[in-house]
């Protein structure tokens, strides 16, 4: 495990591009698991993840669209809308 | 509530680690991940938090506070508390968020806020956001016909002026249109509503870009162009952004132009410094 996010950090750091068989040859030399290896070079970063038995991240959001009080304060005015709706169709009634 | 002052020892960072592992970390905050007395992490790849946990032993992920079909407004409160929690009991405390950890991020600015309120240092350190990243691999310069930027779901709720002659930014695409908050992706049928709202200003032709970042150096960067009216049937993720390309030019705005030669020529203002430019080596 501990090999495998060195080789990543040490990669991420290195501002050489380079291409997919160089960096085979790199993670060859990083002693990592023939199973890690061939994601590397695929460029598979799902199965890095399985490889290593790590709990897949479920969720990245950080972030809501409306607040909570945004939400109900919509939500209480949509409310009064159909109240006042179904109260002049009634008097229409 | 008056705070004993050996507990107000305690203090938070949120940090950004930016968007690629071991790419974009900065010296301030590896710092404060490394000296912190627990971190919180809350990051795009489960390789992350284990780059995180070879920094410091005392890394806490935030994943498990998402559960399907729970509020996420419940999720990013308890996000907040965990954090405070340590803060108040006198500890060094780094929340460690991925990208920029005050962009499209409510927990950092939620708990920033709460702990200053409760009289502690908090602080927040920027990081490489996805919308950097976004500039970088596609090769917009937002200065140049400027650039805004919307939550999707916002542009369904809400009201909002486009300006099709910028460009346009729509984060967070993946679930557009989920008002429940416990969803983690919304399907065709929701996108269909965004794209009848996009095409109010336009074409169904026009070309658009789901973009992710790339997240490890082993990986590429998603750019997929398309149709605006294909994108329905595409498949998106929580993490993927829609950018609009500008579908018109500027429109001059000649009156005020017009209003300002006037002030040159007025001697209101200052004129600018005359200049001469240096004869070219050679040229006479």
């Amino acid at each position: 495990m501990s090999n495998v996010v060195k080789f990543l950090e040490a990669l991420g750091q290195n501002p050489e591009p380079m291409s997919e068989d160089a960096i085979a040859d790199l993670a060859t030399g990083a002693e990592l698991d023939t199973e890690i290896l061939q994601a590397i070079a695929a460029g598979d970063t799902s199965a890095i993840v399985r490889a290593l038995d790590v709990t897949p991240t479920i969720c990245s959001m950080l972030f809501p669209a409306e607040d909570d009080d945004n939400k109900k304060d919509n939500e209480d005015g949509e409310g009064d809308r159909e109240n006042e709706e179904r109260e002049s169709s009634s008097l229409a009634a | 509530m008056t705070v004993p002052a050996e507990k107000l020892s305690g203090r938070l960072a949120c940090v950004g680690l930016g968007m690629m592992l071991g790419a974009h970390i900065g010296p301030r905050a590896r710092s404060h991940v490394e000296q912190a007395d627990v971190v919180f992490a809350a990051v795009s790849d489960p390789l992350v938090e284990e780059w995180l946990r070879q920094m410091n032993p005392n890394v806490r992920s935030l994943q498990p506070f998402y559960a399907a079909g729970k509020p996420r407004h419940d999720t990013y409160r308890q996000m907040v508390e965990a954090m405070l929690d340590e803060v108040r009991a006198g500890k060094h405390v780094c929340g460690a968020f991925y990208g920029h950890p005050g962009v499209f991020a409510k927990a950092p600015h939620d708990a920033i806020a709460q702990a200053r309120a409760e009289g502690f240092h908090a602080h927040m350190e920027p990081g490489v956001s996805a919308e950097d990243c976004l500039y970088a691999d596609l090769g917009i310069d937002p200065g140049r016909t400027g650039c805004q930027h919307y939550e999707a779901s916002q542009l369904l709720f809400y009201r909002r002026r486009l300006d099709p002659a910028a460009w346009l930014v729509l984060w967070q695409v993946g679930i557009v249109g989920d008002r429940s908050y416990r969803r983690f992706a919304t399907g065709p049928a929701h996108r269909r509503l965004l794209v009848e709202r996009l095409l109010q200003d336009y074409p169904g032709d026009h070309e658009v870009i789901a973009y992710e970042a790339a997240t490890l150096p082993i990986a590429r960067p998603r750019m997929q162009r398309l149709r605006l009216q294909d994108l329905p049937e595409v498949p998106l993720h929580m993490h993927t952004t829609l950018v609009v390309p500008p579908a018109r030019a500027m429109e001059p705005d000649t009156a005020m132009q017009a209003r300002i030669a006037g002030l040159e020529r007025s001697g209101e203002v200052e004129p600018p410094l005359p200049y001469t430019p240096p004869l070219e080596e050679g040229v006479a």
